[in-house]
């Protein structure tokens, strides 16, 4: 109960993403060049809180994706609790303050995201997407979440250092 | 417990768990007719707002028809009225031959059964697959308005796809464009038999498994064979665009372009057999 106006913030963020990403975004029309808001919670938990929260966040939005999507379930609980993983493990001693940080590692775990997704399609179906096709969905998501990384990065970690996103232990 | 078997007891948690999802996602791959409940609840939460974001879309695309001004729309109307007027002339064309071919069928004893074989449900597209992976749309109406998997698709301009899946208010339909959605076909004019599968990337379709000296012609129309019990026979894939022979000689590579706009498909017609 210690955290919980952080738990409910958090949800209601993940609320947020999840109808806004699935209910409207992905209506537009905008193809490839579809913000995916999921892909912040585990990049940033993972850089900002380390490898357990990064898996942690990771697996629930890759859940929340399979079951939308509805192919090849678990698929995507799989690679990105691996990837959100990763980013905390290889984030581990950087300096949290250059937003550089937040950029790069969006754009690595997308990239990580959609080539291991796809290299497990092709493993799990016998069938191996394009190098053109798949080059054409990491770079068209590689652009706009990128631009999106800094802004939304900014006040999640002011939130996580000061505000409501702060996990409270008992010292506190 | 010493931390050696700690630090193994997770890693061999942690190899079943990975195993047991992978399962889970090879036995969900494409052909999955029942969708589980979780994921039939979500769909349906997400119907509203998706038929809402595609009301949003379509009236910002509209605005550039707008500002265009309203001259335009009133030529368009006209040409459009002119065009539904010789559209009806044809279809008293069409009754007549209808019911003269009824006639000859009863004078021959035909076994074949003349009368149409489906209902046409026009529905509007929600949503196109939201992965990027898949060439999958979603389209309103789901197992409440007798929509099942595999009942096949339809526009104006020809065939669109399957139903895979539904849920209780929305179903998704594979299109014929997706790698896994290939299509038994015949070439209209000299009923030559081929497979019809899209390459994901493209709306490109190719027509495979045609030897060598079938007699075909570029801009011959493709057709459903009938063949594999899904799609019944005759409706409109595409027409020929190019053929070229295959490296080893034996078989053709046909390019087939279909008269569905795949990127901007808004209303569809989902076929349901008549009981």
């Amino acid at each position: 109960m210690l955290n919980w106006r952080r738990n409910l913030v958090l949800t209601v963020l993940y609320l947020i993403a999840f109808f806004l990403q699935y209910g409207v975004l992905s209506n537009l029309g905008w193809g490839v060049f579809c913000p995916q808001l999921l892909l912040f919670f585990p990049v940033y938990a993972g850089v900002l809180r380390g490898s357990l929260p990064g898996l942690a966040h990771g697996v629930l939005c890759g859940l929340l994706q399979d079951l939308v999507i509805g192919r090849f379930v678990g698929l995507n609980l799989l690679v990105w609790g691996l990837t959100g993983f990763l980013c905390g493990y290889f984030t581990k001693g950087l300096f949290k303050e250059n937003y550089l940080i937040a950029l790069l590692s969006v754009f690595l775990v997308h990239t990580a995201n959609s080539l291991l997704y796809a290299l497990m399609i092709g493993l799990l179906s016998g069938s191996f997407f394009s190098m053109t096709f798949i080059s054409k969905i990491i770079l068209g998501g590689a652009l706009v979440n990128c631009f999106l990384a800094p802004v939304i990065y900014v006040p999640v970690y002011r939130s996580l250092l000061y505000g409501v996103l702060k996990p409270l232990t008992k010292q506190n | 417990m010493t931390p050696n078997r700690k630090k193994g007891l997770i890693i061999g948690t942690v190899v079943i768990l990975v195993l047991l999802v992978l399962y889970l996602a090879s036995q969900t791959s494409t052909d999955r007719e029942n969708i589980s409940k979780p994921e039939a609840i979500l769909r349906d939460i997400l119907t509203p707002m998706q038929n809402g974001a595609r009301v949003i879309a379509e009236n910002i695309g509209n605005w550039g028809a707008y500002l265009e001004g309203i001259d335009n729309l009133r030529a368009e109307n006209e040409e459009l009225r002119k065009e539904l007027s010789a559209l009806r002339l044809q279809l008293v064309q069409i009754d007549e031959y209808k019911l003269e071919n009824e006639r000859l069928h009863k004078l021959l004893n035909s076994v074949d059964d003349y009368r149409p074989k489906f209902d046409y449900h026009t529905t509007t597209v929600i949503n196109r697959d939201p992965s990027k992976w898949y060439e999958t749309i979603r389209i309103n109406g789901g197992a409440a308005d007798g929509f099942a998997p595999n009942m096949p698709v339809v526009c104006a301009e020809g065939l669109v796809g399957r139903i895979i899946n539904t849920s209780e208010h929305e179903s998704e339909v594979l299109l014929i464009t997706d790698r896994n959605g290939a299509v038994s076909c015949m070439v209209q004019n000299t009923r030559t038999i081929g497979v019809v599968e899209g390459d994901n990337e493209t709306t490109n379709l190719s027509m495979i498994h045609v030897p060598y000296d079938a007699e075909i012609e570029n801009y011959q129309q493709v057709i459903t064979s009938g063949y594999g019990g899904i799609y019944p026979q005759g409706l409109l894939v595409g027409y020929i665009n190019n053929i070229d022979l295959q490296s080893d000689g034996l078989m053709l590579n046909i390019d087939v372009r279909s008269y569905v706009d795949f990127e901007h498909l808004e209303d569809v017609m989902v076929l349901v057999r008549k009981k």
